[in-house]
């Protein structure tokens, strides 16, 4: 079960020279999708564009709901000159009732105007399913997703 | 006359087994512990094998917690 490092989507760097977002205030959010999406193209910009969305049921919620919603920071990192964008606490899906079933994928978007995707992580080699009763827990690493060096 | 006085003695008998058998019962279940009153009538599997007892909630199967922590993306270039 390789997971891959969060990977931003290309029109991420060009929104923030844009001003497109705030990353500090930006409404983030977190949603799941399986193997057969497309969030791995990087090409991609807005979540709208996003195929293949774990399905709506048995815990998980379309465009990750409000579990998915992200409390982020963009703090200094590891030094003063660092800037680091993270978030606390981790996002927790509970299977309930059933299995969340085919998950592959998680991608970061700003849920605000447009949408616009920021960067996406493979979680796993191949899709699996959360068992009910069982979680999915998505935390930020210790050096959160990514910083400005 | 005979005859009342058989029918008398009858059921007096039953009311004595009955009484005793009652006792055992009784007897019997509270020398039982606690896991066998339970029995396995109460015990049931979950479409995901997991054993637990009617009215209980789940016993979760941890292992299949799944905890992932992506590692950061790479945002700048080194020069």
């Amino acid at each position: 079960m390789a997971v891959g490092a969060w990977t931003f989507y290309q029109r991420f760097r060009r929104n923030i020279g844009r001003g497109t977002f705030t990353l500090h205030t930006g409404v983030a959010k977190m949603a799941l999708f399986t193997s057969a999406s497309n969030a791995a193209t990087v090409t991609l910009s807005t979540y709208t564009s996003l195929t293949s969305e774990v399905s709506l049921a048995n815990g998980y919620t379309t465009n990750g709901g409000t579990k998915g919603t992200l409390t982020q920071t963009w703090t200094a990192g590891a030094s003063a000159g660092q800037y680091r964008f993270n978030y606390s606490p981790a996002r927790v899906w509970t299977a309930t009732g059933g299995n969340i079933a085919n998950v592959k994928f998680a991608v970061i978007y700003f849920s605000a105007g447009s949408k616009n995707l920021i960067c996406y992580s493979q979680l796993s080699t191949a899709q699996f399913s959360i068992t009910t009763g069982n979680t999915l827990t998505i935390t930020a690493s210790a050096t959160g997703v990514f910083n400005l060096a | 006359m005979t005859s009342l006085w058989f029918w008398a003695e009858l059921l007096q008998a039953h009311r004595y087994l009955y009484r005793r058998e009652l006792q055992n019962l009784e007897r019997y279940w509270w020398n039982m512990d606690e896991e066998q009153k339970d029995g396995d009538s109460r015990k049931v599997e979950n479409k995901d094998n997991v054993v637990q007892l009617r009215g209980e909630k789940p016993k979760v199967d941890v292992s299949k917690n799944h905890v992932i922590s992506p590692p950061p993306a790479n945002f700048g270039v080194k020069s």
